[in-house]
């Protein structure tokens, strides 16, 4: 009898107990939000990690604290960390900052740990910033929130609005190892006490080599045809003085709609041409004229519009032959439709040297409750 | 033949081809289809895509690779059906003796049961180290294996309709791998695949040969096949029709992952579909690769499982006169040794290439020449019972 009831206990906790070895309780666990990397003027890796904590008492209320390492690469500064915080997990963190200084260098060395860690968050998002990513982080607070919520706040209506194109740690990766594609990352900096949208910062293989204003990177998501929920823009439409804010026109377009062509033609002689068309249905946010319910008049914004935003789609792209940044893909275009081409370029060089045919078309399709 | 009389009164599910009526003979057959789709399934979608993209020749031709092996096996398994055929109420380690002799059949018997026994133990070191890698870094390997042995030991004590139960069961888990893995279409670039053919389409065959070894499990047909009821064209077509769905499958995970990751890109993930995952939220689940590994284990267990019983059951035939219960317990004893031989990755993929060759010998190699051997002694098993 005993005998059976040893037995059963046996087997029994073969199976109950093999969870027991890797449990990891939440409450210990002290829980990074937010990360941030930079890069010491010695090639050093600075780490800045903020944790997030609740304070016990009768009213729990959510704290940051922000540690700061140095190491010879990632791990290393994190090893650095790990010795000050005990029980520091990484597999929550919402945000990583790149400091300009570390983005400039091969930024996929800097990736290679979370890449191999079976508990990153592959779907964390990535800014870098004009700056050092460790005085945002240092702050704490902007503006009553805690620095992480605020960041991934940012970042997310960035996305929203087409400023920021939608990238997370995970996506970006095929695009840094592809040969024919680059990334753009969002770019953000300081500003007095607060945290701002400076625009976006494009890479060319491992490094960022420009970046984009605000409203560039806007029409850099539409024109790669990846635009977040809507994408507005002001414009100044009428002739006459700057300050007078009824020369203006606000309209938004719907991300959903916004319908892009983009065609990678080769020429004879090997020269590669890019039509690239973006149809931008837009409703008017704002426009002090008014007169918006006769047809001449709509069609002059239409067309006045389409021609600003097609003479600025051009500096966009001027902009990223500059950088090399082939963040809509042309390479990769060529590589899988026209090989043979694909073979004779060497893209980083030969890929400025592509002529781009943009068009924007606008067209004004609503007008709010007023017409 | 004493042995195969035995086990298919044991089963109770083979009859006499006549006796049975014919709606029962035809429910039967989607049975055993998914038994050997569920074997083959089991130990694949994980690691296969991995073994078919990361092989320095395809490229993005990984998927036409997993095609090309999937003819492969097609083929083999006509070869395989043409010799069963022959042998209606037997499995290989009878038909070994029937053709080479009793001496010889024994051995013959014996080495298929240390391939089986091999095989599994692989494909639990592997699955075992997949959980390690991925869930349960701190469990030790000998607790994850022992629950899979233990669970072998409870199915494999019964006859083989148990076992196939266990199949029906959880190929309604099936669905959810397919359903997982679309979720990869949220992110995905189509022209990693092309230019098609890219790699040349020597390369493209050479990694084929790469992927059929990841097609295991059809080679269970070799013990399974007198037990599973119905005509010989039957069960040829069940066969076939798993076949295709599981190259089917596999080719759809191969694709999914070349155009997630980009053919770059997969080279250096070894468990593609798993990465892939680990990137999705789906509702309040933060990482759909934990919910995919608790789908995927027990079809893993349950291909273990069937090599374990064929071995079992090989070694019943051989000493204990065809009673496999007394075998089971060092069945999965002695798989559970093999799958704690190797101590470092090097080694299990020692072992996973050594059992890749023996697959060519014993899938390919043996059974064609026992085949040769029963045209040329116009050797043939009598009819069932």
């Amino acid at each position: 009898m005993l005998r059976k009831w040893v037995c059963w206990l046996m087997i029994a906790s073969v199976f109950l107990l093999p969870g027991c070895w890797d449990q990891d309780l939440l409450k210990d666990a002290r829980l990074v939000y937010a990360k941030g990397y930079d890069r010491s003027p010695d090639g050093k890796v600075i780490q800045t990690l903020v944790i997030r904590r609740v304070t016990p008492g009768e009213e729990p209320k959510p704290l940051n604290t922000v540690h700061s390492a140095v190491g010879s690469t990632v791990r290393d500064a994190s090893e650095s960390n790990l010795l000050k915080i005990d029980n520091l997990r990484f597999y929550k963190f919402q945000v990583e900052l790149l400091g300009e200084s570390l983005a400039k260098k091969d930024l996929f060395s800097y990736m290679d740990v979370i890449y191999r860690d079976p508990e990153a968050p592959l779907t964390a998002k990535f800014a870098v910033v004009d700056g050092k990513a460790s005085d945002i982080l240092q702050q704490k607070k902007v503006s009553e929130k805690l620095i992480g919520e605020y960041l991934v706040k940012l970042i997310e209506s960035g996305e929203e609005q087409s400023t920021f194109p939608q990238e997370t740690v995970q996506s970006i990766r095929p695009k840094m190892l592809d040969p024919g594609r680059d990334f753009v990352l969002p770019d953000i900096k300081q500003k007095g006490k607060e945290v701002v949208i400076k625009g976006a910062a494009m890479f060319h293989g491992h490094r960022m080599t420009g970046t984009l204003d605000p409203d560039q990177s806007i029409l850099f998501t539409l024109l790669s045809g990846e635009p977040g929920k809507s994408a507005r823009f002001s414009k100044k439409v009428n002739p006459g003085k700057v300050t007078n804010p009824s020369n203006y026109i606000t309209v938004s377009a719907d991300g959903r709609k916004v319908k892009r062509k983009m065609k990678v033609n080769v020429r004879r002689n090997g020269e590669v041409e890019v039509d690239l068309e973006v149809n931008l249905p837009v409703t008017v946010m704002e426009y002090a004229q008014d007169r918006l319910d006769e047809e001449k008049q709509v069609k002059r914004l239409n067309k006045t519009l389409s021609k600003i935003l097609t003479e600025e789609a051009d500096e966009v792209i001027g902009k990223m032959k500059k950088a090399r940044c082939d963040g809509l893909g042309v390479g990769r275009q060529l590589i899988a439709y026209h090989p043979e081409v694909w073979k004779e370029k060497k893209w980083s060089r030969d890929y400025p040297k592509v002529r781009f045919h943009p068009k924007v078309k606008v067209e004004i399709v609503g007008s709010g409750i007023l017409n | 033949m004493n042995a195969i009389h035995t086990c298919s009164q044991e089963t109770g599910i083979y009859y006499k081809g006549m006796e049975v009526p014919w709606s029962v003979n035809r429910a039967e057959l989607p049975r055993d289809n998914s038994l050997f789709s569920s074997c083959r399934h089991s130990s694949g979608p994980v690691s296969s895509p991995s073994l078919t993209m990361s092989n320095p020749w395809a490229k993005g031709g990984g998927w036409i690779s997993v095609l090309i092996s999937g003819l492969a096996v097609q083929i083999t398994i006509l070869l395989l059906w043409m010799l069963l055929r022959r042998f209606p109420s037997s499995t290989i380690y009878d038909i070994g003796s029937l053709i080479t002799g009793r001496f010889l059949g024994k051995v013959l018997a014996l080495a298929y049961v240390g391939y089986f026994l091999m095989v599994g133990g692989t494909v639990l070191v592997r699955a075992a180290g997949i959980i390690n890698k991925w869930i349960l870094p701190q469990t030790p390997r000998w607790a994850l294996v022992s629950l899979v042995a233990a669970a072998a030991i409870y199915l494999g004590r019964g006859n083989l309709r148990t076992v196939a139960r266990y199949y029906v069961l959880i190929s309604f888990l099936i669905p959810f791998f397919g359903l997982l893995i679309l979720y990869g279409y949220s992110d995905v670039d189509f022209s990693y695949i092309f230019p098609i053919g890219e790699a040349g389409w020597a390369n493209i065959a050479k990694g084929a040969t790469e992927t059929v070894t990841a097609m295991y499990g059809f080679e269970l047909l070799l013990f399974v096949y007198p037990f599973v009821e119905g005509k010989s064209g039957g069960k040829l077509k069940a066969v076939s029709l798993a076949v295709w769905f599981v190259t089917l499958f596999y080719t759809f995970v191969t694709l999914t992952g070349l155009i997630f990751f980009s053919p770059e890109g997969i080279q250096y993930i070894p468990e593609p579909v798993l990465y892939m995952l680990m990137t999705f939220q789906v509702g309040v689940v933060d990482r759909a690769d934990q919910i995919f590994l608790s789908i995927w284990f027990p079809n893993v267990t349950a291909s273990i499982i069937s090599y374990i019983y064929a071995g079992a059951n090989g070694l019943g035939y051989l000493f204990h006169r065809g009673n496999h219960k007394k075998a089971i317990f060092y069945a999965a004893l002695i798989c559970l040794v093999i799958s704690l031989i190797p101590q470092t990755p090097a080694h299990v993929d020692r072992l996973s290439k050594i059992v890749d060759q023996l697959t060519f010998v014993f899938i390919g190699g043996l059974p064609v020449l026992l085949l040769l051997l029963a045209v040329l002694l116009r050797k043939k098993g009598g009819k069932a019972c």
